[in-house]
């Protein structure tokens, strides 16, 4: 079910709000809720309800939302958990839009069927639940505060939407103290009904956030989250905290919301696919948030640092490198244009080092440079306390320059490092708003988030056109698969899947008897490849039921009995299909293209450079489907190993364009197919450029059923 | 040149052991072949029997050991030879080193019925090259006494010459003896020799294992060579297994998932010999360099727990090169237990 964006205002700009649940005793939740609500400036009408009425913080208390003589936009509901039910029903007939359920004690305990019958009721009535386990959620832009964390909430452009809630408590005090305002901070708990994707179609066209700041702990349907994503970070960025990266993490998150936290490297993957900024840990994800959503939009990427250490100096050109800042590197123009301002022993190439015998003057004509400087579109201003200048000309230095900066639409970040005094500042420099930091990588770590925020942006948008395949031709193969009860395809069916869907292979054929076998090998020409073919056997290799290289009869004959003797040692009652021979292909690059159905995102893609690449060393990169042409392109360069096929040591390029072609392929197949669970080639060989590829063996398994997955 | 085939009607009953007894003790020179072969080994595309490969180089044989055998499947023998082209091949095997060594010994397939279909079995190979057979039973008594008697009834039926039978790993030999004497006197063939069953041969070794489960070998590869004298299936949890008494056992080889470091870590802190990791689960690294510094070899097999535990089971342990301290034993066991005059 989906709701528009129109009619998630009522959540979030609602006219009227009750609180099920309210109470007069200060201890209770139900009391901080009404009073946070009450005290917030909240200007439109509340209502309060408790089966034992009378009044409460200054309201009418209604014993029923039945009674209540309009419809409430929201109710807040803070019952027991056993309670709950008979409430939603109360609120579904009264015509109320959503109900925030506050109440815990359904699925994070495993208690999933109270919680299904919630939804389930309120969908009849058309009434959205967010929740259950929840704390809430505040609305600056009708100055609502509908949680039981603290009254006050400064108000700005970043908007939280946090899976846990004792976290997001926890980052309303955060945020208060780093002066960081929100648009919102809103509590998903354990997602029955109301997910991130329906709270970011709302947030994407609220002008009122800019800045979207989510912490995740599993996700629930990850196609429709991926849509969100996209259609919302050209525009506005968002920052990511997920955990359950580690398998205990993983099992922390599974019983904290009773949620799958899947593959990390897939959702690190698919995250940055979406154009969505990755943060380590809480503070990098706010320091991101507060600095993209005030900080003016460079025209390039040409990033200058300014300092007055050469040490710190150093320091931030690693942090530069390290968050994808681009230096500026013109070393005959920076001199031209800073020598004036420069120290005889600083340093004019990038960082510009103006010494530490810099005055306030020297510091300021510097950033003034920088800032008149057309080719210059960023700036990293770095200091080390000396005694050049007291704290309060340094603050009003900085002051000064920020503002200039902003005026000018150039961005800058300070780094200010010293003792109490520069601290001091620092502090002085936070109440006005400054981006500053006292670590040099804290500093630039926001502005490399910023600018990849600007690429996303900036890349132009590709229709996704799939590659045509056989479809028919697929069909009859699942088919004749199920039709044997089998979930795997024998190597023959998966040849032909592959034709259809436009990839070649070896030549090939699939025999039974050591005579066919022979003649085989004979019919197709030496060298051959024996493969044995057999519906108990998957990882053929790995028992030893491969067998290359072979060059006459004699030697087929022998790995023909070398196969046999492997597999029945294997497991002793393995049912053998048949061997398969195959043509061998000569040597190439080994890559491995894989798709499956992944239990979070749907259909999904993977590439690697064949065995220890992707074995030992996980060099892989992944994608949700369907890739564009282009995507498809950034993938195979996102595998750190992507040197090996622009040619090493003399080595020719290999055929990267045949890779692209295979991937969406084979995507093309997944996405299209999802009885297909599983579609591995391994190897594929890619040959130089021009000279194409070669799906040398595959493996695909299909789901249980016929019906879809 | 004398010929000696060697059959027996069971499988597993230490064939190829009692030859590399005989053999130390044969005072001429000799030769082996085995036509059909059994325990295959593929390499750089060549194949051959494990165990003529090991006559051969223990006893700086001259032949191929990939010449040894006629092959190893029915299909591919059925497809390469009929009957003629079999004897004909056979007897071109037998013949080859006719000049230079004056006894032939060959070693036939697991079992009596083994090879019938492509003329391979004891008696074909008889008929084709002559030769005198000396048959092997072992195992528990009655099953001893019943290969005996079964061969001693249907004798008759039998057109070549039987020198004797031995009887190998015969577990309590004096009680053994005291019980069927009197049987083994009316029997009309000779008893060659009774050797008693010794535990050190029957326990395998972490190699036999690793070659067996077909392992992929992680770790401390130097140290394969070990006796493995009791399997343990890690299950429980940790803190249920150090309270266990089979835990304490030395030399044995713990079974166990990669992904319960809990259990590999307390297994490298009892005595073990070595770690299988089933269904190709591997532990993470911090885990794997501990366990290679305490020089255990960890194995990784893709079959689960169950089927592993089984194939372990019933393994039987391979006598190989890098087990001389056996090869002595089994010789000394022969020399010390069998009548080989009547043999050659």
């Amino acid at each position: 079910m989906t709701t528009t964006s129109i009619q998630m205002r009522s959540l979030f700009q609602p006219e009227s709000v009750a609180v099920i649940g309210a109470s007069s005793s200060p201890g209770k939740i139900g009391y901080k809720i009404l009073n946070n609500i009450i005290s917030s400036g909240y200007q439109g009408k509340i209502f309060a309800v408790n089966p034992r009425g009378g009044e409460i913080l200054g309201l009418n208390a209604f014993t029923h939302v039945s009674d209540i003589d309009s419809q409430p936009d929201v109710a807040v509901v803070a019952v027991p958990a056993s309670r709950v039910f008979e409430v939603i029903v109360d609120c579904a007939r009264r015509g109320v839009k959503f109900a925030t359920v506050i109440s815990s004690g359904f699925s994070e305990v495993g208690n999933l069927e109270e919680e299904r019958k919630i939804v389930k009721y309120a969908r009849e009535y058309g009434m959205r639940i967010l929740g259950p386990n929840i704390f809430g959620h505040f609305s600056s832009v009708v100055s609502l505060n509908a949680t039981f964390g603290p009254r006050d909430i400064p108000s700005g452009n970043v908007a939280i939407i946090t899976q846990s809630g004792a976290l997001g408590v926890a980052m309303i005090g955060k945020t208060s103290v780093q002066k960081i305002g929100l648009s919102t901070i809103i509590s998903v708990g354990n997602k029955a009904d109301l997910d991130e994707s329906d709270l970011l179609d709302y947030l994407r066209d609220d002008p009122g956030t800019q800045a979207v700041l989510m912490y995740i702990e599993g996700i629930r349907d990850g196609g429709r989250l991926i849509n969100s994503l996209v259609k919302t970070t050209r525009d506005k960025p968002i920052i990511v905290l997920k955990s359950g990266r580690s398998k205990k993490g993983a099992i922390a998150a599974a019983s904290h919301t009773g949620s799958l936290a899947g593959s990390d490297d897939i959702f690190d993957a698919i995250m940055k696919q979406c154009g969505v900024l990755r943060a380590e840990n809480i503070q990098e994800a706010l320091n991101w948030c507060k600095y993209i959503s005030n900080a003016p939009r460079p025209s390039g990427e040409n990033t200058l640092i300014v300092t007055n250490g050469g040490g710190v100096g150093v320091m931030a050109t690693d942090a530069c490198e390290k968050f994808g800042v681009p230096l500026y590197e013109d070393k005959q123009r920076l001199s031209e244009e800073f020598s004036a301002v420069t120290h005889g022993f600083g340093s004019t190439k990038n960082p510009i080092d103006i010494t530490g015998e810099a005055s306030v003057g020297e510091y300021t004509s510097a950033l003034d440079t920088a800032l008149n400087d057309g080719k210059i579109h960023a700036v990293i201003a770095l200091y080390c306390e000396t005694a050049m200048m007291t704290s309060e000309e340094l603050s009003k230095m900085v002051i000064e320059q920020n503002q200039k900066y902003q005026h000018q639409k150039k961005p800058i970040i300070f780094s200010l490092f010293g003792g109490s005094l520069t601290e001091e500042a620092v502090s002085r420099l936070i109440e006005h708003q400054v981006p500053v930091y006292t670590e040099v990588y804290e500093s630039i770590s926001p502005l490399g988030a910023l600018f990849r925020f600007l690429r996303y942006g900036r890349k132009t948008e590709e229709f996704i056109r799939e590659p045509e395949i056989d479809s028919q031709l697929i069909k009859t193969v699942i088919a004749e698969t199920r039709k044997d009860n089998r979930q795997f395809l024998l190597a023959h069916e998966a040849q032909t899947l592959l034709r259809a869907i436009g990839l070649a292979g070896p030549n090939s054929r699939v025999v039974k008897t050591i005579g066919e076998t022979v003649d085989a090998a004979e019919e197709i020409g030496y060298p051959v490849v024996m493969k044995v073919v057999s519906r108990d056997i998957i990882h053929k290799s790995d028992v030893g039921g491969v067998l290359l290289n072979l060059e006459n009869p004699h030697e087929v004959m022998d790995a023909y009995q070398t196969i046999i003797h492997n597999c029945k040692s294997f497991r002793r009652n393995a049912i053998i299909d048949g061997i398969e021979i195959v043509e061998q292909v000569p040597k190439g690059t080994e890559v491995i293209i894989g798709a499956r159905q992944d239990k979070s995102f749907g259909p999904v893609i993977m590439f690697g450079l064949g065995g220890i690449y992707v074995e030992v060393l996980k060099d892989v990169a992944f994608r949700a489907l369907p890739v564009s042409h282009q995507e498809a392109q950034m993938m195979v360069r996102d595998i750190r190993s992507y040197t090996m096929l622009m040619g090493l040591r003399g080595e020719k390029r290999k055929d990267i364009d045949g890779i692209v072609d295979a991937i969406l392929r084979v995507g093309a197949v997944c996405r299209q197919f999802p009885e297909i669970t599983d579609i591995e080639i391994n190897p594929m060989m890619v040959y130089d450029q021009g000279s194409g590829v070669k799906a040398i063996d595959v493996r695909i398994l299909l789901s249980k059923s016929e019906r879809n997955t | 040149m004398k010929k000696l085939i060697i059959s027996s009607l069971e499988r597993d009953v230490g064939k190829t052991s009692l030859i590399l007894g005989l053999t130390a003790l044969y005072p001429g020179s000799f030769t082996y072949i085995k036509p059909l072969g059994d325990r295959l080994v593929y390499q750089d595309k060549k194949l051959w029997d494990h165990d003529a490969k090991l006559v051969g180089s223990l006893f700086n044989l001259h032949d191929d050991p990939t010449t040894m055998s006629l092959g190893f499947d029915h299909s591919k023998l059925r497809f390469q030879y009929n009957r003629l082209e079999m004897e004909t091949a056979l007897r071109e095997m037998a013949d080859r080193h006719q000049n230079n060594v004056d006894l032939l010994i060959v070693e036939t397939g697991r079992d009596m019925a083994r090879g019938t279909t492509v003329h391979l079995d004891p008696c074909s190979i008889c008929r084709a090259i002559g030769g005198k057979q000396v048959l092997v039973v072992g195992g528990i008594h009655d099953r001893i006494m019943d290969d005996l008697l079964f061969f001693d009834r249907h004798l008759e039926h039998r057109e070549q010459e039987i020198v004797g039978v031995i009887l190998n790993k015969v577990k309590q030999k004096p009680d053994f003896l005291k019980e069927f004497k009197k049987i083994l006197g009316t029997l009309r063939f000779p008893i060659l020799g009774i050797i008693p069953y010794l535990p050190e041969l029957s326990y395998p070794t972490v190699r036999n294992i690793a070659d067996t489960l077909s392992a992929r070998i992680l770790t401390s590869e130097d140290y394969l060579d070990v006796d493995v004298k009791d399997i343990f299936v890690g299950a429980m949890s940790a803190d249920a297994v150090l309270r266990l008494e089979k835990f304490k056992h030395p030399e044995k080889v713990i079974i166990t998932s990669g992904d319960r470091s809990d259990m590999i870590l307390s297994a490298l802190n009892s005595e073990c010999v070595g770690i299988v990791l089933t269904n190709n689960i591997l532990p993470p690294p911090n885990i794997i360099a501990q366990v290679a510094d305490k020089n255990v070899p960890l194995l990784s097999v893709q079959n689960d727990t169950f089927q592993i535990a089984k194939k372990i089971d019933l393994m039987i342990p391979l006598i190989n090169h890098e087990s001389p301290e056996r090869i002595k034993l089994i010789q000394d066991m022969v020399r010390e237990n069998v009548n080989t005059e009547l043999l050659w």
